[in-house]
């Protein structure tokens, strides 16, 4: 059973500030969604059962 | 990358597409869709129900649609059982369970599971794993152009509650009085 899991690179929410109402986004680390990570997690279950392979994918600019 | 090869995927695929600012969500999931085509037999596909940072939902769907498959959003609980798998919705006032054959798409909610944290041997691992890094041409795709544009993006204003304080005990109450202190 092969299981693809989606994932976003997004810049680390927790590092992000605010000037001017907007996000300053220089020097933050990417990282991935809490919800891409349940998503990871719920495949590598998914693997543990049935055996297969496991893949990420992601799209980045 | 290396996080997610740490905890627990075998092997990752990273899409590069240079010269574009942002990704609107109908580009990812093309992009998406051909690269898992170029990885050949998949039996299901899991996307969060949102990214962290749009959070536009779409792309789980969009993909589906692409690929021809079915789908099912907002996933709470995910089991296989042979060639199909039960997938658990919780909505406002019901769950609703359906047996979806594979392949086919899910893409789940935050309190489905609890991610596990990666042990240091998982992630020495990891750095071994298979990590394939493509740019959009080796996937023969041309991008369309962007059909939406992002006029703006700003933090909401919030405006300052200006409570005076004459000296800590009453800041101390202030701070009470917001939740912002002395909590459980």
């Amino acid at each position: 059973m092969n299981i693809v899991v989606a994932m976003k690179q997004i810049p680390d929410l927790q590092q992000i500030r605010i000037r001017n109402r907007k996000p300053v986004l220089d020097d933050v680390p990417l990282t991935f969604g809490n919800i891409d990570k349940n998503a990871l997690e719920a495949g590598a279950r998914c693997k543990e059962e049935t055996g297969g392979q496991l893949i990420v994918v992601s799209v980045g600019s | 990358m290396k996080e997610a090869l740490a905890a627990g995927a075998d092997e990752a695929h990273l899409v590069v597409c240079t010269g574009v600012d942002t990704l609107e969500s109908s580009i990812s999931a093309l992009v998406i869709a051909e690269a898992i085509k170029n990885i050949g037999k998949v039996d299901l596909i899991l996307c969060g129900e949102g990214s962290g940072d749009n959070y536009s939902s779409q792309v789980g769907s969009r993909v589906a649609e692409l690929l021809n498959l079915p789908q099912v959003g907002y996933a709470s609980e995910i089991k296989i059982q042979g060639d199909s798998v039960l997938v658990t919705r919780s909505l406002e006032d019901c769950e609703e369970v359906l047996e979806v054959k594979l392949p086919a798409v899910v893409t789940v909610v935050a309190d489905l599971n609890q991610p596990r944290i990666p042990s240091v041997t998982q992630i020495l691992k990891a750095g071994r794993k298979p990590k394939k890094i493509m740019s959009v041409d080796d996937l023969n795709l041309e991008l369309p152009e962007a059909g939406t544009e992002t006029v703006s993006n700003l933090a909401p204003e919030v405006q300052r509650k200006r409570i005076k304080v004459k000296d800590a005990a009453e800041l101390v109450k202030a701070l009470q009085a917001e939740g912002l202190m002395g909590r459980g």
